[in-house]
């Protein structure tokens, strides 16, 4: 207790001491300032009075200066308000001014906003102009009503068959339409469903296959095409189905004659049979198959088949009997283009080239890959013999289809289109052709049309020939040069998907996986691509394999020689 | 004295519809020869076979619209004639040629190389350190796209004072020459067996031109075997794909092969 009393009385003590010290403090300070106050009194006396003149003399200045312009301002009301014109119109200038320095001095930021809406504006400008917009635009709208005006077309057809007003489908365009015309004119509405369905139903029947549709589309519509029209042909036209398979009749006797005479003459050698796709080599070895009973056929393009004679092909000679005929179809589905990928065709090369007693190998190539496997092993040290179908041209398709028509009992004329019929009525009268020539001059034209676009592609040229077909009166079919075009997606086609085509061309057909391994890109990169090539009609897919669309095989031949890929 | 104020008279009878139609030329010149540069290149790029071929058109018909141009504005819209012409060179060509020149140089060095074609538009090219293709030939300079896909202007002079190298010869082939180094115990036979292989499966190989396969000893820290590899591309824009997808094929199948090699980098040299 006695420590903090001690401490407390300290602490008063020391509170006492400062506040007396504060205390005189203040007491001199008020004497020190009147001190000083009094010291400066004069000084600021002056500075006072001078203030307080200065003041008196603005305020005096100002009200004369004020009174004398509220006097001119109502002297001279017009002068005023000029003034204010001027003033206002001057900061007017001065704000442009200051914006256009302020403009030229960001201007580049300016342009670029009105070059990105420039920009803007011309793509969707661009993208109108495109006629893929519209296309784009047309395909979608197809799309939509596509399903219900089949199913209508599925009861117009029915409903009217009932009434058994269609009774064959060549009779439509004559018989129908007249019956129909005369039905619907009474109904604006119905009139106007009439020409839908029937531009929708030529549309069905003579262009589908070759348009640029997504491929449920195209199954859908070319399927049910095929159907409606096929089906509906007598069957006389059979002979049009399944051309390029088995048992073909229609194999041109100087390929048969060759063939057999290669076959014949010797026990033992190796033929090569090369062409592009859909031009018959199948049909040639299954031809050999047929004559020739010792004939062991391998369908390469068929996995199964091909394990068994991958299983068999270290020790061949052992497993096969003496004198036969070993027939292997599509010798490109062994190969595959990397590393260790020629294993397989250097082995069926050296069985080949081994000649064995008794064996005549025949081997069918698909023509890209002859040429490729050519260039690293040539196929003069390997095969005896080598047969490319000669002479495939126009004219070849006019024999053959001729042969095929006049087989079945019928005839048949080109009906020509106007530019035809001017072509040809020229041609009369410079005399290049004479009357009598006009239906196989029409012939002969209507034959390079379609050899052009389908060149060495025979499955092609079928599906166009029926197509082509207007109508069928007393056994003479009257043909019409089909609207054939070419797809144009082809021609701008990226290098990347240029090598996947290419890729599939050359072996045949391919899976996704085989693909990317083979071009060394990420599956599922390739599977983007190749569902972009799907949809664009240019590969189709069966059973997880990829080949090449066989409608646009020849646009696609041609698109490799113009990129360099193949020579011409 | 008198010349001069023969063509200054000249100059002040040019009206203003003549300076409008002039601009209006000079316009009209502008985008017809970008129209046809534009055309020219589509077409080419459509039919790549014939790419050199059609680009070569360009400079020419460029040159010869702008002369056409030149001529008509000159003789058609000025009817400068004759001797005004030639008036005007001998007092202000001299003048003019001092001021310009190094555009003259650059102007001559254009023409000759339209006309004496040392290379043309789709060339692949090196002239000092830069190397790429030709994608413009114009009077005053020569574009080239090079490998990091940047356009390098190079003035039309520096072809005629300095040599240059053409790679392809005005041919779309190409030969690509792909170094790669091994171990030196590396079995020779069964890597010129993969390289053959992988210039085989390349998608850009050109089987059509023979492949040179060469091995020899190098001595960097360690004794390596260096190959070479030389193959043709069937488009020299794929020289560096090519390369990389030679180099990647080998790697791949010598990784597929389990195809092992000593850890040389630590052998007791």
């Amino acid at each position: 207790m006695k420590i903090y009393d001690t401490f407390v009385g300290t602490i008063e003590n020391l509170k006492i001491l400062i506040s007396d010290k504060i205390a005189f403090l203040s007491d001199i300070t008020i004497p020190i300032v009147f001190i000083v106050l009094y010291n400066f009194s004069g000084f600021i006396e002056s500075l006072k009075s001078e203030i307080i003149s200065k003041v008196s003399y603005f305020i005096t200045n100002f009200s004369n200066v004020s009174i004398s312009l509220v006097n001119f301002f109502q002297t001279n009301k017009i002068l005023l308000s000029t003034a204010i014109i001027v003033v206002l119109v001057s900061i007017a200038v001065l704000t442009v001014i200051s914006y256009l320095i302020n403009f030229f001095k960001h201007g580049i930021n300016y342009f670029k906003k009105i070059k990105l809406f420039a920009d803007d504006v011309k793509k969707r400008l661009k993208v109108l102009i495109k006629p893929q917009f519209y296309k784009e635009l047309k395909r979608k709208f197809e799309k939509k009503i596509s399903f219900f005006v089949v199913k209508f077309l599925d009861y117009f057809w029915d409903h009217f068959r009932k009434f058994e007003i269609i009774g064959d489908p060549h009779k439509f365009n004559s018989t129908l339409n007249k019956k129909v015309d005369e039905f619907t004119k009474r109904f604006v509405l119905l009139s106007k469903i009439r020409t839908f369905i029937k531009r929708r139903f030529q549309l069905l029947n003579e262009t589908l296959l070759l348009k640029d549709l997504t491929k449920k589309q195209e199954e859908h519509t070319t399927e049910r095409q095929k159907l409606l029209f096929i089906e509906s042909l007598p069957e006389a036209f059979s002979v049009f189905k399944n051309v390029s398979f088995a048992e073909n009749p229609f194999l041109p006797q100087p390929w048969i004659d060759e063939i057999d005479k290669h076959l014949s003459a010797k026990s033992k050698g190796s033929l090569v049979i090369s062409g592009h796709s859909g031009i018959g080599k199948t049909s040639l070895l299954r031809y050999i198959e047929k004559k020739y009973p010792q004939t062991s056929y391998y369908d390469l393009t068929d996995p199964l088949k091909r394990e068994e004679f991958i299983s068999q092909i270290d020790n061949f000679e052992v497993s096969v009997d003496k004198s036969k005929i070993i027939a292997l179809d599509g010798l490109e589905r062994l190969f595959k283009r990397k590393n260790g990928g020629f294993d397989l065709i250097r082995k069926t090369f050296s069985l080949i080239g081994s000649r064995p007693d008794n064996i005549f190998w025949v081997v069918s190539e698909n023509k890209l890959f002859y040429d490729f496997i050519n260039k690293i092993i040539p196929s003069e040290g390997i095969f005896t013999s080598s047969f490319s179908f000669p002479n495939f041209n126009s004219d070849f398709l006019y024999k053959y289809f001729d042969n095929k028509i006049t087989s079945i009992g019928y005839n048949y004329k080109v009906i020509p289109d106007k530019k035809t019929i001017a072509d040809v009525r020229k041609k009369i009268n410079r005399k290049i052709i004479s009357e009598n020539e006009i239906l196989n001059y029409l012939k002969s034209i209507y034959f390079q049309k379609i050899y052009n676009f389908g060149k060495e592609n025979i499955f092609y040229h079928n599906e166009i020939f029926l197509k082509s077909i207007k109508r069928v009166v007393d056994k003479t079919i009257f043909i019409e040069i089909p609207p054939t075009s070419q797809n144009k997606d082809i021609a701008n086609i990226r290098q990347s998907y240029v090598f996947i085509l290419f890729t599939i061309a050359l072996h045949g057909a391919l899976k996704f996986e085989d693909i990317s391994e083979i071009l060394l890109i990420p599956p599922k990169t390739a599977e983007y691509q190749l569902l972009f090539l799907e949809n664009k009609n240019l590969i189709v897919k069966k059973d997880e394999y990829y080949s090449l669309n066989s409608y646009n095989y020849p646009g696609v031949v041609k698109m490799f020689q113009d990129r360099n890929l193949l020579s011409r | 004295m008198k010349d001069n104020s023969q063509i200054l008279d000249y100059f002040n009878k040019i009206g203003s519809n003549k300076i409008i139609l002039i601009v209006l030329v000079i316009i009209a010149i502008f985008f017809l020869t970008k129209i046809v540069r534009k055309f020219l290149n589509k077409l080419s790029e459509r039919y790549i076979v014939k790419r050199i071929l059609i680009k070569n058109f360009a400079p020419i018909i460029s040159l010869t619209i702008n002369l056409a141009g030149l001529f008509f504005i000159v003789f058609g819209v000025l009817k400068v004639s004759k001797d005004a012409l030639l008036t005007f060179g001998i007092s202000a060509g001299v003048a003019i040629g001092f001021a310009i020149q190094n555009l003259l140089a650059n102007v001559f060095g254009g023409l000759v190389i339209i006309f004496t074609r040392p290379f043309n538009i789709g060339d692949k090219i090196e002239v000092g350190s830069y190397y790429g293709e030709v994608i413009d030939i114009n009077l005053l300079k020569v574009k080239i796209l090079n490998s990091d896909d940047s356009i390098v202007n190079i003035p039309a002079k520096s072809f005629i004072e300095s040599s240059t190298l053409n790679a392809n010869g005005g041919e779309l082939f190409f030969q690509v020459t792909t170094t790669l180094y091994f171990p030196n115990n590396v079995d020779l036979q069964r890597i010129k067996e993969i390289a053959y292989e992988a210039v085989y499966s390349s998608p850009y190989s050109l089987l059509d031109k023979p492949i040179y396969i060469s091995f020899s000893d190098e001595f960097r820290e360690f004794l390596l075997t260096r190959m070479i590899i030389k193959a043709y591309v069937y488009d020299h824009r794929y020289e560096y794909g090519f390369r990389t997808d030679i180099y990647e094929r080998i790697k791949k199948c010598l990784s597929d092969n389990n195809f092992v090699f000593p850890n040389f980098y630590k052998y007791p040299f």
